[in-house]
């Protein structure tokens, strides 16, 4: 599905990420941890192609195709969601009318049919049910007023409706209570399937509790420093980030 | 309201005016004789012993101001003004040979800025409490008085000294900027200045260095029918610092005075200067009769890249204030600021505020100003920003907020934003309201005095003005805000 | 005196005796007085302050004839979304004019209940008094040329008079069509009072066609009376070579409803000049307005709110999308006299610019002579927010599309206070349809 070679990333030439390599396969469920300033949430907007980084080094290949020749809504039209750590607000944008526009727009781009209104209408309402999401939140404007638990949910729902191949989850627990937590997770769980890949990015080892991981990378200094099963998640929880954040100094 | 309107109705029936520096000292004075014309101009260029060139750039500013006319667009109302009934040069008699040392200077003059508070001893300021330590340039009426710590401000390759002095011993350097920010024919009463002006402090900050003390001119109109024309160049090399305080006093005459200033700041690269204004001329009486007009043109120029010039007013004195303390945004990521605050009162008239232009790519600005009206004054604030075409990502944030005390008065805002460039951030708010009922009573249900309590929500409305200034001028500033609304409100 | 001041005068001249209401004394004297107006200040210039911006008598270097009125049988076919299409569907009275001359053989303005029309081409001898006193009133002009001129060769419009307590059903649309290739100068003249208690909702579209540098000069009076509610709802889309000049002046009374707003979409050059007087106290008065321009297109709009009497509220709202090298200019002025205490104005005006040749020049000013007042104005200028567009992109929808809809959006905010939904509808429509439109027209 993914795969990401030695990869070298600045923002005003400051460098973010140092050679970064991860490869994520078909079905898999990743997770990425590290500090704060490891160039976890730089990873995320690079694979969906935020403008703001300058690649200098090493390439990304997305279901064989590289990544750097599609523009950031080919490559969500191409099945890459990320899942933000501060959804925006936007004003004036119901977010009914963008839920059907980004929808419509990624079936055209595919080639699909458009959906109809009351067929669409029957989508989201399918999804919004499970996600304990009120069909006026959706006549809002985009997050606009929406608290922190909706704002996390209304991304969720968008995954849910948009079917993505490979979901990037940047700090989704970030900001939730246990409860908003749990069902946050439960929305993630019920999407995995053996034709989507996850990459789940966390500081806490607690949202893995709920979202169990194939892999656990452990990102320090731009790279990935460790990887290993579910267990590695655990160890950190326990000992911290300490040891890696001297191979941060060290890097630096 | 209707404490403040009691208030108001109170202050009515005080004769007394507070105005505390409105004394005249009584001393000999050396006059031109009465009038404008190319003579005159000679004489003044004259007696301050001037090169050829700077009596050829007077003239010329002379024959461009007898072809303009005076603005009309401020909103501010006044008789018109006879020029020719106006004495351009005065100085006291004493002073002859021009700059001297404090021993030298006549004592009455001395006992004057004593009076005023001002400090020339420099071993009175040593010793002083604060600690604090100011270099004073003194201005009366047409010349300099005196300039403290010269000397040691020499020792950091500072030049701190009188304009006049500045043309005999830097002539270089002050032709090498002088009018290169104000140009001649900028304005009425700034080409007025460049012909006649007769006296102003010079600064030059050498490359890298952190001028050691505030610098501050003090300015006193003390003869009457006479217009003081000052003229104050600043100039912040490469890579260096300074902060400047200009002071203004002026006694209680009946007449209308007219105060006709240019000060041009020029930062180069990575310099920064910042100019603090508490202007306290004589406002005239609760009739409007007397009073400074103080027609001011104040502009900076950020000539170097990553350079601030930074203003802060506290105008609270004069009849007619007429004043855009301005910031030419040339240098890429270069940042102004204009703070102020602007208080009157009885019939004064305000119409000042800024110009941002930011010229430069990243360029910022940053625009403060409170206006507090009382009485039966008019307080406008006046704004242009704009961004020019090729001025990309440059940002400017405007507040604006007014204050009326009392129903006679007026609060205008009339700012002008011009966006040439999509990529310009810009925003504005302003504000016009009265102190709330609820903040007078809460502050009177603890127990404090009305006078006070309007004091106090006042200086809290300015809080983010009075905390730009200097710290030794903070407290001042904070004070006289009170003293000013007190002087007719409460 | 221009070259075009000149020719203003020698048409006036020539037009005079085939102007409606030629010899009646009252219009003869309003029409002289306005002429003497103009002929003393002639076209504005950007040395006056309200004009700073739009320089007149600069731009007007051509002055058109003025149009002849001939009745039409039917107005041209026009596919797709303009302001004279966009509200075909809904219920509505319908008046149409063709180069500034009614046709009532287009509309259907007869036996509305609760209304009572004058069409300006009718009878003078006849005129009801209120519609005597509305266009004779000499002082509306004075300082203002643009409206002296209209007063001088208004050839046609429409008085309608709400009648005290009337609740009329469906909306008033005033649909200016200008049609032909020669260019020509339309002045039209409209007069509304809404008497004491009535509720009406009017609505004026203007059209035409797009390679025609045709002048329009509108000047709708309007009189709001105690306790009334009115809404008017004005989309400009003229022709893209157009100079589209239109002046409003509303007096809201006591206890009244005022609720007006401007969509600028079309002209060359345009200049919507609103001023809102007061007759009573607890008036609610919004004027708000969304202009979307492009090309080399000019479009001016400004506003003077007046408060003479206490206790009012005003709103302003405005928005202005600019693209390539298009110019936008606000001028919003809230003036609070003395005496008018209680008075709560707000006014607020932002601009989105999509090119890096968009301009934006604004002036919102507050004018205060009472100190018990809440008064506030905030402008804003900037590009489209990189933050929101990467958002909608990451979901896939492509650039184009997803700045037509974050430009849709930031206009929406003024059109959705639009209670009637047929032409809130209307408006998003054409909103919508802008980059569209665009693209056509390109």
């Amino acid at each position: 599905m993914l795969v990401i070679e030695n990869l070298h990333a600045e923002v005003e030439g400051e460098p973010i990420l140092r050679g970064l390599n991860l490869e994520v396969g078909t079905g898999e469920v990743h997770a990425i941890m590290g500090p704060n300033g490891s160039g976890k949430s730089t990873l995320s907007y690079i694979l969906s192609g935020k403008e703001d980084y300058d690649i200098t080094q090493g390439s990304i290949t997305y279901k064989g195709d590289n990544l750097f020749d599609m523009s950031i809504d080919e490559r969500a039209a191409a099945g890459i969601f990320l899942a933000f750590q501060y959804p925006i607000e936007i004003p004036g944008v119901a977010a009914m009318t963008f839920l059907k526009t980004a929808l419509n727009a990624q079936r055209i781009t595919r080639g699909e049919d458009e959906l109809t209104t009351p067929a669409f209408m029957k989508l989201v309402k399918e999804k919004t049910a499970a996600l304990n999401i009120r069909p006026e939140m959706l006549r809002r404007s985009i997050n606009v007023g929406f608290s922190g638990g909706e704002k996390k949910r209304f991304e969720i729902l968008q995954m849910a409706l948009l079917e993505p191949s490979l979901c990037i989850l940047d700090e989704t627990d970030s900001g939730l209570d246990i409860d908003a937590l749990q069902l946050v997770a439960e929305g993630v769980n019920r999407l995995r399937s053996p034709e989507r890949s996850m990459i789940v990015i966390t500081h806490y080892q607690r949202l893995l509790n709920h979202i169990i991981p194939d892999r656990v990378h452990v990102l320090s200094a731009g790279k990935v420093v460790r990887s290993g099963g579910k267990e590695l998640a655990m160890e950190l929880e326990k000992n911290g980030y300490a040891e890696y954040e001297d191979q941060k100094i060290n890097a630096a | 309201m209707v404490a403040v309107k009691e208030t108001v109705e109170q202050v009515k029936e005080i004769e007394v005016d507070q105005y505390k520096y409105g004394f005249v000292t009584d001393i000999e004075m050396d006059m031109a004789p009465k009038g404008l014309n190319e003579e005159i101009i000679g004489f003044i260029s004259a007696k301050k012993n001037e090169p050829e060139w700077m009596l050829e750039w007077r003239l010329d500013a002379y024959r461009r101001w007898l072809t303009m006319t005076e603005p009309n667009w401020a909103k501010v109302g006044y008789p018109p003004i006879d020029f020719q009934d106006l004495y351009y040069y005065a100085a006291p008699k004493s002073d002859k040979e021009g700059p001297k040392s404090l021993d030298e200077v006549d004592p009455e003059l001395l006992r004057t800025y004593e009076k005023l508070g001002i400090p020339l001893q420099e071993q009175a300021v040593l010793a002083g409490v604060q600690g604090a330590r100011i270099a004073v340039d003194a201005i009366f009426d047409s010349v300099s008085v005196v300039t403290t710590f010269k000397e040691e401000l020499a020792k950091e390759g500072v030049i701190f000294c009188p304009l006049s002095e500045a043309l005999q011993d830097h002539p270089d350097l002050v032709r090498k900027y002088l009018g290169t920010v104000v140009p001649i024919s900028d304005n009425y009463y700034s080409a007025l200045n460049t012909a006649v002006f007769s006296e102003g402090s010079f600064v030059y900050i050498p490359p890298g260095v952190r001028c050691p003390m505030e610098l501050s001119t003090y300015f006193r109109i003390n003869e009457a029918q006479t217009g003081q024309f000052e003229r104050t160049l600043i100039i912040a090399d490469k890579g260096s610092y300074v902060s400047y305080l200009e002071g203004c006093t002026a006694p209680m005459r009946d007449e209308n005075q007219l105060h006709a200033a240019v000060v041009e700041l020029i930062a180069l690269e990575d310099a920064e200067i910042k100019y603090s204004t508490v202007q306290n001329w004589y406002p005239g009486d609760a009739e409007g009769k007397g009073g400074i007009y103080n027609f001011v043109t104040k502009r900076g120029d950020c000539r170097g890249k990553n350079s601030k010039i930074s203003w802060t007013q506290v105008e609270t004195g004069s009849a007619i204030t007429w004043k855009y303390p301005s910031c030419i945004l040339r240098g890429d990521n270069s940042i102004g600021e204009f703070y102020s605050i602007a208080i009157s009162n009885g019939m004064q008239q305000i119409d000042s505020g800024t110009k941002m232009i930011h010229l430069g790519k990243n360029t910022k600005s940053r625009i403060i100003s409170k206006g507090i009206s009382a009485g039966k004054s008019s307080n406008t604030y006046r704004g242009l920003v704009s961004a020019h075409r090729k001025a990309s990502n440059t940002r400017n944030f405007t507040q604006c907020d007014s204050l009326l005390i009392g129903d006679k008065c007026s609060a205008h805002t009339i700012p002008y934003i011009e966006a040439k460039n999509s990529s310009a951030v810009f925003e504005h708010e302003a504000t016009t309201s009265k102190i709330s009922d609820d903040q007078l009573f809460y502050c009177l249900q603890r127990g404090i005095g009305e006078e006070e309590a309007v004091a106090l929500i006042v200086n809290g409305f300015c809080k983010e003005v009075l905390q730009q200034l200097p710290m030794e001028f903070a407290v001042e500033a904070q004070k006289l805000v009170g003293i000013s609304l007190e002087g007719s409100v409460g | 005196m221009t070259a075009a001041e000149k020719t203003l005068i020698d048409q006036f001249g020539e037009a005079r005796e085939n102007l409606p209401g030629n010899g009646e004394a009252w219009m003869d004297d309003a029409r002289s007085s306005a002429i003497r107006t103009f002929e003393k200040n002639g076209l504005p210039h950007r040395r006056l302050e309200r004009w700073k911006y739009t320089d007149l008598r600069a731009m007007l270097g051509q002055i058109p004839a003025p149009a002849t009125g001939t009745p039409v049988s039917d107005l041209p076919d026009h596919d797709g979304i303009n302001a004279h299409t966009a509200f075909a569907s809904i219920e509505r009275y319908h008046g149409v004019f063709v180069n500034g001359y009614f046709q009532p053989q287009l509309s259907n303005l007869e036996d509305i209940e609760g209304v009572e029309i004058v069409n300006l081409r009718g009878n003078f001898n006849n005129f009801p008094d209120w519609v005597k006193a509305g266009l004779g009133n000499t002082s509306v002009f004075e300082g203002n040329a643009v409206l002296a001129l209209n007063t001088a060769f208004a050839a046609d419009g429409i008085a309608l008079r709400i009648k005290a307590g009337a609740t009329i059903d469906k909306p008033i649309h005033l649909d200016y069509v200008t049609t032909g290739d020669e260019a020509a100068t339309i002045s039209v003249r409209n007069l509304i009072i809404v008497e004491k208690g009535a509720q009406a909702t009017l609505v004026e579209t203007f059209t035409g066609p797009r390679d025609v540098a045709y002048v329009v000069n509108a000047a709708t009076q309007i009189t709001v009376e105690e306790g009334a509610r009115f809404t008017r709802i004005k989309v400009q889309d003229e022709g893209l070579d157009a100079f589209h000049l239109a002046n409003m002046q509303i007096t809201a009374g006591e206890n009244t409803r005022c609720h007006d707003l401007t969509l600028t979409l079309g002209a060359r050059v345009s200049r919507n000049e609103v001023n809102v007087g007061f007759s009573g106290e607890n008036a609610d008065v919004t004027i708000a307005g969304a202009s979307m321009l492009a090309g080399k297109q000019h479009g001016d709009t400004t506003l003077c709110i007046t408060h003479s009497l206490p206790s009012s509220n005003s709103r302003q709202e405005f928005k202005t999308v600019l693209d390539d090298y298009a110019r936008g200019i606000f001028q919003g002025c809230v003036i609070v006299k003395p005496h008018a205490q209680k008075t709560d104005g707000r006014q607020m005006t932002q601009a989105l610019l999509l090119s890096p040749n968009a301009e934006m020049d604004a002036k919102p000013e507050l004018e205060i002579y009472a100190d018990d007042v809440e008064c506030a104005h905030g402008a804003t200028a900037g590009d489209l927010d990189e933050e929101y567009l990467f958002y909608l992109r990451a979901r896939g929808i492509p650039e184009a599309k997803a700045k037509a809809l974050l430009v849709a959006a930031f206009v929406a905010e003024p059109l959705e206070k639009i209670e009637h939904e047929g032409l809130r509808e209307g408006l998003f429509q054409l909103t919508n349809a802008w980059f569209d439109r665009r693209k056509g027209e390109a």
